[in-house]
């Protein structure tokens, strides 16, 4: 959580105004969630609500009763209600064999469905999570048998159990709904013993509990509040899921014989005594039921899909609402259109927008640089900059909703608003992508090789599987991965040598440019130089560009031949290796160099403050609000990027010809800030 | 046995299963003589006198302690005799043996259908994704989920059976063709002797209850396979496929199709007893000669030795066909370790 | 063509051709198929004490006497005529017919005889019907054509016990007899030795193929010493509800149902074009028992206000559409004068409030399971007609069946007060509806103690005749004395049944009062 919103909470931290603050947390999934997510939501719990009035209200205001079978015409004067009277405006839904009207036969139905729903469930839940904190807090044989016991009971046919344990119920309190919800939710109680144990199992051997316990905080309290906490995001899905199914597993037992004791209303059994009116053509009292059934259960599950939609992260959607983003960008800004086929990659007045709810956030907005073959560029900042939505822009591998804006011309081919055929075609041909964590990158379920065979013949289809594979062997050895391993699963491998055989994929085909997106962040020390080290080897034939995309100015160091450092989606300085570590000019690269630990340091600076929210950028200089040397025109225009030495450049007021006069006397920060401070 | 080879792992899970149908039947023993009523006055309470019942019930054991029938009946299990039914004139293998093919032929058509419908719908939902076609097959799944399978079967009966005579509305197998008995599967019975008119008649009888049991479990399938494909497409290796210029077809169906399946599968395992447990319902419906149905009718007739032997059986062919599952499991994915 | 269309047009194929291959034009020719609701479990003439498969043994085994097709009365049928019965009614002579063979070959004599009634005796399954020849001491088979049956005591009923499916005679080289009767606290594996899952019998038919729950396969049998059945083979298949039956039958898959459908299933069916509707005579009882041990209905007044409160009528109607017959003895009209409608006499025109005047309350318990489809309906219909003289207050109770009968009887520990049973006979004779019923010890209900009646019940049976004018008033003595003391309230018999398509003849036939539905006598027209 941002700090400004800690401080919002604690503006507002009683009251009213404390609780919305909550309530808005709570909601934020929900308002992240797609469109479709929240219909359906909205579809089902409106389906539940109405469910739920007409059991409510709908017995008193109906004018007939679940098993009332005569009507009172005069006082002590009866009339039979006619026996399968077809809907009628007195009988919407028509009547019964027994002389029931069938529509307060479904209305009572409800009722009873609802509530067997409700105790089943809380039934399944307290028992389970009771069970399940109790086994997982204890441990030891106890734990061993009940896990077995839950196992045993969770593979076996849930309908058949529910139908023995009514049977025996109901042979000691007559067949009601205590007995039917009973046996509907006694099937139930694994799932929630399973997740609750797991959790509680999890928590218990988190070093916070070792570290209360032995502070002398009672651990039980603690444990149920963390396990709570963690289990809350699995058991409504679960919850909705179970309130499904004891609807169906009400009525299947209805059917069957064994639900709730007749002339109780109840769908299933309904069902099963007009299945004989079925087959003698008298429809309606079956299908009110039924349809009754269909309607609930798809509500209720309406509304588990969609909360599943909205915790489950992975399936929020991403980009799939708000406005959209244009098609092309209005006017592209003066001197994008520079034409140099020198290049491996050049790149002009790159912007990238996300479709967010309100209005689009530009994660890069307006940046250029060139690569040259043979080059690297380290681009650094911190995390949330732009750096790697930058990178995927280069091979317009963009998420959904998002577009790109500019020009990015790849070996002299531009690849913007190119169609996605031809995109396809250079991906791994021409530009090539070496991600963070090799441990996830490789399909799981594919050898080594077949990575290879694919990506080559997909890009040469002349090359046989033969020598597809031969190529793999030569480029892994190259990568110092002996080719023997070729036929290893990404699993058997270690980080490094994953990461090494991301490399030899991103090679294999001599690509153009070759984009490094923090490639050693998760290796260690080592494995990080003796990577870096056979990166540096691929410039060697001055056959390709690298973009080295990284928060660690070491790596730029060790690498890169010049660094672009961007900051809230714009490029603010570049230049050399040499001279933007000796000699940054912009207030944030000297910030950063600063915060860096290295054997010059001194004083280790941090930069007070965080990054703008990109949503709402500040006018001016984006880094104004942190820069100590801000001054009263720094918010009111946009610095432009300008010559601060030898093919160095920064975008800030302190320097002449970024768009503003230098005041006079101000004398820019120079040399190095590890040594000299910011 | 070499530890850590599959045979070991193997083994491992066979015995690991023996308690599981030792509780099994531990609970279903206290469950059915907890309840009062017992088998001998249930079908011989109308005609014998009280004292012969008497006799017939001490002959029987049914007055010894629970305890001690308990070890008895465990004692004989562990032989493999689960004892004579009071209601069935076979043993309870004998019953087993009758009725367990139908059931079993019944439940693995309805998991072909389920498959089919739930991985169709379900990819093609994940990859076009929020589209129509995606609210619709998720639209469809719930649906189907939600249908009481007793209802839609009673319509697809009446419907299909009764108005078009498309399809025979109940059964296992029409008029005078039963194949020759070898497996007590049909369908396997009749291609192995060439019985073609017993298939075609045989196929015809499974159509509607495999599809309606089936599309019952397809449903879940269609929302789990869509899910498991939604967070595969966004995994990783999905995205480095990507950057490598692998063509979207190849990265939906060679690498985020299987590697989706891997949790399906699992689950699948699962739904063999949604499906078994169901079957009580498709039997009932289609007079399907099957176990599911036997079990509940011995239920009522509180016939310990067939509702035991029965149940004994189902978790034995659950324990069986998980285990199926989880060598498919080992052979698709390389990183499944025994 | 793309895939989907190729798919599409495969399925269609398979559809095709699958449809050709079921049209019930397939299953065309002298052949038969029957649809039931009822299962058969088992074979075994000791075992076999249902309707259904008693159905099954009369049609592929044969006894000494039997019903013939239409008739009431008992005739010969392994015997050359009815048995010479001594004067003391304790020895029976019977003489058998020549020439009849099993469908094992072997020659059915005097030997098999002894043997099949022995062996049904001593195998004394709990679950057959053994019991019925309980009262024989002995058997002599002086030559291989003469039977002499010896009785404990003398009952006027026995030849018609020996038209029971349980005499049916088998071949002795084929069964085997424990040789001396196995005694009542048995294990159910020692009697289980000696039954049969297959049939050997003498009957028209022989069981080809039988599959459980599913169907059985009835082929004549050529060396049937009567005349030859008028189809080559009858196929009976089990359904698990009616409405399942009713779409087979609709759709031509069956040709044949015989029990049961629901009285909204006859109803959709009364006015077909295709199908047939044939009406038997009832048998089959429904009444309501009181337990004379418990509240409210130890009391007498309370029991005849029920009697009084009931409109049969009105359960015929709403329950059964039709199919059955008002009972006001337990002994169904179909019995001529035997019957007498004593609860009619009596509180006909009564009313519930000319016996009590304050409110009662009464717990009424029905089965669940058992009865079929309309046991609720009935059960909700007698709730309701005592509800409507606002004298009782009654509460619905079901339970299981096996739950069911453990608790209500005998009437010494049963727990239910009042509860609804049904009777089906052993054999066809008022002795039947009325000894297991009011006899203080021999009756299964126990819930009627009166030595009066136990000496009526003694006087019927050793009367001189089954039908004599002396015997007839007994029945009519005793049908009297239980509705002035009313343990039992008869409501209702049910009229069965048989539906056929057009094309069958010969259902008529079968109809009859003896409850036997015999196969032989269906043909298909033009198959």
């Amino acid at each position: 959580m941002s700090d400004s919103t800690l401080s919002k909470q604690a503006e507002t931290a009683s009251g009213y105004g404390y609780f919305r603050a909550r309530m808005r947390h709570y909601a934020k999934p929900f308002r992240q969630a797609s469109r479709t997510s929240r219909w359906l939501v909205f579809a089902g719990l409106g389906i539940l609500i109405f469910f739920t009035l007409v059991a409510a209200v709908g017995p008193e205001l109906y004018g007939f009763g679940a098993t009332q079978y005569r009507v009172e015409t005069a006082p002590g004067q009866f009339q039979q209600i006619p026996q399968l009277a077809p809907p009628s405006a007195t009988h919407p839904m028509g009547t019964t064999r027994d002389g029931f009207d069938v529509m307060a036969r479904v209305i009572g139905g409800a009722k009873l469905a609802l509530i067997v729903m409700g105790l089943a469930v809380s039934v399944a839940m307290l028992i389970g999570v009771s069970l399940g904190l109790a086994s997982g807090y204890r441990g030891g044989p106890i734990d061993r048998i009940l896990v077995t016991v839950m196992d045993s009971v969770y593979a076996f046919p849930p309908l058949v159990l529910a139908i023995i344990i009514s049977f025996i119920l109901g042979a000691f309190i007559s067949p009601g709904v205590f007995s039917a919800a009973f046996a509907v939710g006694v099937v139930y109680i694994p799932q929630y013993f399973r997740v609750v144990r797991n959790q509680t199992l999890a928590v218990k051997q988190e070093t916070f509990v070792e570290a209360a316990q032995s502070l002398g905080a009672k651990s039980r309290s603690i444990l149920t509040r963390y396990v709570f906490f963690n289990v809350v995001h699995t058991v409504p899905v679960l919850l909705t899921l179970n309130a499904a199914d004891a609807i169906l597993t009400l009525a299947a037992l209805g059917f069957l014989g064994y639900g709730v004791q007749p002339p109780t209303p109840e769908w299933g059994y309904d069902i099963s005594q007009a299945i004989t009116d079925v087959s003698s053509g008298i429809w309606w009292t079956a299908f009110w039921p039924g349809v009754a059934i269909v309607t609930l259960v798809t509500g209720i599950t309406l509304v588990g899909e969609g909360v599943n939609d909205v915790v489950n992260p992975l399936l929020r959607a991403r980009g799939a609402s708000g406005p959209r983003l244009p098609r092309r960008q209005k006017k592209p800004r003066k001197g994008a259109d520079v034409e140099d086929d020198s290049y491996a990659v050049s790149v002009r007045d790159l912007r990238v927008g996300y479709r967010t709810p309100k209005r689009p956030l530009w994660a890069v907005d307006g940046v250029d640089f060139d690569i040259r073959y043979g080059e690297s560029l380290g681009l650094v900042g911190e995390s949330g900059c732009g750096k790697s939505t930058l990178g995927r822009a280069l091979m317009q591998l963009l998420a959904p909703g998002c577009r790109a804006y500019g020009s990015v011309r790849l070996g002299g081919e531009e690849l913007i608003g190119q169609s996605e055929r031809r995109l396809r075609q250079k991906r791994g041909d021409d530009v090539a992508m070496i991600f963070q964590e090799p441990m996830t990158r490789l399909n799981p379920l594919m050898r080594i090789g077949d990575h290879f065979v694919e990506m080559i013949r997909t890009h040469r289809s002349k090359i046989s599987r033969k020598q597809a594979r031969a190529m793999a062997r030569d480029v892994l050895s190259q990568m110092g991965v002996p080719p023997s391993r070729i036929d290893n699963y990404a699993h058997e491998l270690s980080g490094g040598m994953r990461q090494r055989v991301m490399i030899a994929l991103g090679i294999v085909l001599n690509p153009k440019l070759l984009i490094a997106d923090e490639p050693t962040t998760s290796l260690d020390v080592i494995v990080e130089s003796q990577i870096l080290d056979t990166i540096a080897a691929l410039l060697g034939n001055k056959s390709a560009g690298l973009l080295m995309i990284t928060h660690n100015l070491g790596i730029v160091a060790e690498t890169c031949d010049r660094v672009a450092v961007m900051y809230a989606g714009r490029i603010v300085e570049s230049g050399p290796v040499d001279a933007i570590f000796n000699d940054p000019k912009h207030p944030y690269t000297r910030g950063l160099l600063a915060s860096t630990v290295s054997l010059e340091t001194t004083t280790l600076h941090s930069i007070p403050g965080y990054p703008p929210d990109l949503l709402d950028p500040p006018s001016g200089c984006r880094f104004a609000e942190r820069c100590p040397y801000a001054m009263a025109h720094c918010t009111e225009a946009d610095p432009a990027l300008t010559d601060v030495g030898p093919s160095q450049s920064a975008a800030c007021f302190l320097y002449p010809g970024a768009g503003q006069d230098v005041p006079a006397g101000l004398t820019p920060p120079s040399g190095n800030p590890q040594v000299v401070g910011i | 046995m070499k530890k850590g080879s599959f045979g070991h792992y193997l083994l491992m899970r066979v015995l690991l299963s023996i308690p599981m149908l030792l509780i099994l039947l531990t609970l279903v023993f206290v469950l059915l003589h907890a309840a009062p009523g017992d088998p001998v006055t249930a079908t011989l309470g109308s005609r014998l006198p009280p004292d012969q019942i008497a006799a017939r019930k001490e002959a029987l054991g049914l007055n010894d302690p629970i305890y001690i029938q308990y070890f008895r009946y465990i004692g004989h299990a562990l032989e493999g005799d689960f004892g004579h039914p009071i209601t069935d004139s076979r043993s309870v293998g004998q019953i087993i043996e009758d009725t367990a093919p139908a059931t079993l032929e019944l439940v693995i058509a309805a998991m072909i259908v389920a498959v089919l419908v739930g991985i169709s719908v379900g990819a093609l939902a994940a990859r076009l994704r929020d589209t129509a076609f995606d609210l619709g097959g998720r639209f469809f799944g719930i649906l189907i989920y939600a249908t009481p399978l007793f209802w839609s079967a009673l319509l697809a009966q009446l419907y299909l059976s009764a108005d078009l005579h498309w399809l025979p509305s109940s059964g296992r197998i029409g008029g005078f063709y039963v194949p020759e008995h070898i497996t007590g599967f049909y369908t396997i019975d009749s291609i192995l002797t060439g019985n073609w008119p017993a298939l075609w008649s045989t196929l015809s009888h499974l159509a509607l209850p495999a599809i309606t049991l089936g599309l019952l479990v397809g449903g879940v399938f269609v929302r789990l396979v869509r899910v498991n494909m939604l967070q595969t497409l966004r995994s990783d290796y999905i995205d480095a496929a990507r950057a490598r210029g692998i063509s979207e077809r190849s990265v939906v169906y060679r690498h985020a199709f299987k590697n989706a399946l891997i949790p399906v599968i699992t689950i699948m395992g699962l739904q063999f007893a949604l499906l078994i447990g169901n079957a009580t319902l498709s039997e009932t419906v289609f007079s399907w000669p099957g176990m599911a149905r036997a079990l509940v009718l011995f239920i009522g007739a509180r016939d310990y030795a067939a509702v035991q032997g029965i149940v004994t059986f189902i978790a034995l062919a659950i324990v069986v066909l998980s285990l199926l599952i989880d060598v498919i499991n080992a052979l698709i994915d390389p990183r499944v370790r025994y | 063509m793309s895939k989907a269309t190729r798919f599409a047009r495969l399925m269609a194929a398979v559809a095709g051709l699958g449809a050709a291959v079921l049209t019930p034009a397939a299953f065309a020719g002298g052949n038969i198929i029957i649809g039931t609701t009822d299962t058969v479990h088992t074979v075994d003439p000791a075992r076999c004490y249902d309707f259904y498969c008693a159905n099954i043994l009369h049609n592929v085994g044969q006894t000494l006497v039997s019903y013939p097709p239409g008739s009431s009365k008992i005739a010969p049928e392994l015997v050359k005529s009815m048995p010479g019965i001594s004067k003391d009614g304790l020895t029976y002579t019977f003489k058998l017919r020549q020439g009849i063979k099993f469908q094992n070959g072997s020659k059915l004599t005097s030997k098999d005889v002894k043997f099949s009634l022995d062996r049904a005796l001593w195998i004394n399954d709990p679950e057959g019907a053994g019991f019925l020849l309980a009262d024989m001491k002995q058997i002599d088979t002086p030559d291989p054509t003469t039977v002499v049956i010896h009785l404990k005591t003398p009952d006027v009923s026995f030849v018609s016990k020996l038209a029971y499916t349980v005499a049916t005679i088998l071949p002795s080289d084929v069964y085997t007899s424990p040789n001396k009767p196995i005694p009542n606290d048995a294990k159910p594996g020692t009697y289980r030795k000696f039954e049969r899952e297959t049939f050997v019998g003498s009957g028209p038919y022989k069981i080809a193929n039988f599959t459980k729950d599913q169907s059985m396969l009835l082929t004549t049998w050529k060396g049937y010493s009567g005349n030859k059945p008028s189809n080559d083979k009858v196929l009976v298949r089990f359904y698990a509800k009616s409405s399942q039956m009713l779409v087979a039958l609709k759709s031509g898959e069956i040709d044949v149902a015989f029990r049961s459908f629901t009285p909204a299933q006859t109803k959709s069916l009364e006015n077909s074009s295709e199908i047939n509707e044939f009406k038997g005579k009832g048998a089959s009882i429904r009444y309501l028992v009181f337990n004379p041990n418990l509240e409210p209905s130890k009391s007498l007044k309370v029991r005849r206000a029920v009697a009084a409160a009931m409109d049969r009528d009105r359960i015929v109607k709403n329950v059964l559409d039709g199919a059955a017959e008002p009972l006001y003895s337990m002994v169904p009209p179909a019995f001529g004068k035997a019957s007498v409608p004593a609860f009619n006499t009596r509180y006909g025109g009564k009313k519930a409030s000319d016996y009590i005047d304050h409110k009662v309350k009464l717990t009424l318990w029905y089965s669940r399971g058992h009865y079929g489809d309309t046991e609720t309906a009935f059960a909700q219909t007698v709730k309701r007609e005592l509800e409507e003289t606002n004298l009782f207050n009654v509460t619905l109770k079901s339970a299981e069946w096996a739950q069911f009968t453990a608790s209500a009887y005998p009437a010494s520990t049963g727990q239910y007060a009042a509860f609804l049973m049904g009777w089906y006979p052993d054999y066809l004779d008022p002795d039947d509806y009325l000894a297991p019923f009011y006899a203080s010890k021999d009756s299964f209900l126990r819930v009627y103690n009166n030595k009066h009646m136990d000496q009526l019940l003694g006087d019927e049976r050793t009367a001189s005749g089954p039908s004599t004018d002396s015997r007839l008033k007994t029945f009519a003595e005793i049908q009297q004395l239980a509705a002035r003391d009313v343990p039992i309230v008869p409501l209702y018999v049910v009229t069965p049944f048989a539906y056929a398509r057009k094309d069958i003849s010969g259902v008529a036939k079968t109809m009859g009062p003896a409850q036997i539905f015999r196969y032989w006598v269906l043909s298909k027209n033009g198959g």
